[in-house]
């Protein structure tokens, strides 16, 4: 939950000029599987409990940023390796532009953030790329990031 | 004379049978099994525990699709079923964000 406030706030910077979207995965910690203290959620066995779950989520994380779901052969997760979490940035072009650390403890959206400091991670946080990115596309068309 | 006679024809018959297996199977090989596709295993479970969830954090691994490399694309609906969202029709206009992740 901490997070989504992190992610929003990258989104509120950017989301004018970079589509952003939650991709919405297997549940990594179901009540009926690897339950922990805090898990409240049985692993949605159809599309629909899914898709109601997913769509729960992005309205209590509030974000402002369309949620798609990932189909319950976990085909996008599996091509992606991207359960339980990550973040990734697709260029113009198509191809991938950032590609974040494994979560949970690489989630890493604002330099702020970081879910543990045992951690050290390398490289840029979300922010701080689409920061470097952009400011330098803003730099080149006259335009203030 | 007769159980020397009967013992012979026992271990020339049971010799016969064993010859006739042994052609059988040779016959017949089994097929190799087919390599497990590591990153497969997981896909459409539920994580059972810890030692499935970080089995399968280290199978994907190898997946992971690297800076540079075309972007996999795919086709999914959105939460409320109403539209599709292709990510090769963003290519051209715009980057995107994608962030993975579920409620647990």
């Amino acid at each position: 939950m901490r997070a989504s406030v992190d992610v929003n706030k990258v989104h509120q910077r950017f989301g004018e000029r970079v589509q952003f979207f939650q991709v919405y995965l297997r549940e990594a910690h179901p009540t009926d599987g690897w339950k922990m203290k805090n898990s409240k959620i049985k692993d949605p066995l159809t599309q629909l409990e899914r898709n109601l779950v997913a769509s729960q989520c992005g309205k209590q994380l509030k974000y402002k940023f369309p949620t798609i779901v990932d189909t319950m052969k976990d085909a996008t997760a599996v091509r992606w390796a991207a359960w339980p979490e990550r973040i990734f940035v697709i260029d113009v072009n198509g191809k991938i532009a950032y590609a974040g650390h494994q979560g949970p403890w690489g989630f890493w959206p604002t330099n702020r953030f970081k879910r543990s400091g045992r951690m050290k991670l390398k490289g840029d946080s979300l922010e701080a790329f689409l920061e470097k990115t952009l400011h330098e596309t803003s730099k080149d068309k006259n335009v203030e990031p | 004379m007769r159980l020397i006679a009967l013992g012979g024809c026992t271990i020339v018959v049971a010799a016969a049978f064993t010859c006739l297996a042994v052609q059988g199977a040779e016959a017949k090989p089994k097929p190799d099994p087919a390599p497990p596709t590591r990153t497969d295993d997981f896909a459409g479970k539920t994580v059972k525990d810890r030692a499935t969830g970080l089995k399968l954090i280290d199978a994907r691994r190898k997946n992971v699709p690297k800076v540079g490399e075309m972007a996999p694309d795919f086709e999914l609906k959105t939460s409320d079923g109403k539209q599709s969202v292709k990510l090769s029709s963003f290519r051209g206009k715009q980057p995107v964000v994608l962030i993975f992740g579920s409620f647990t």
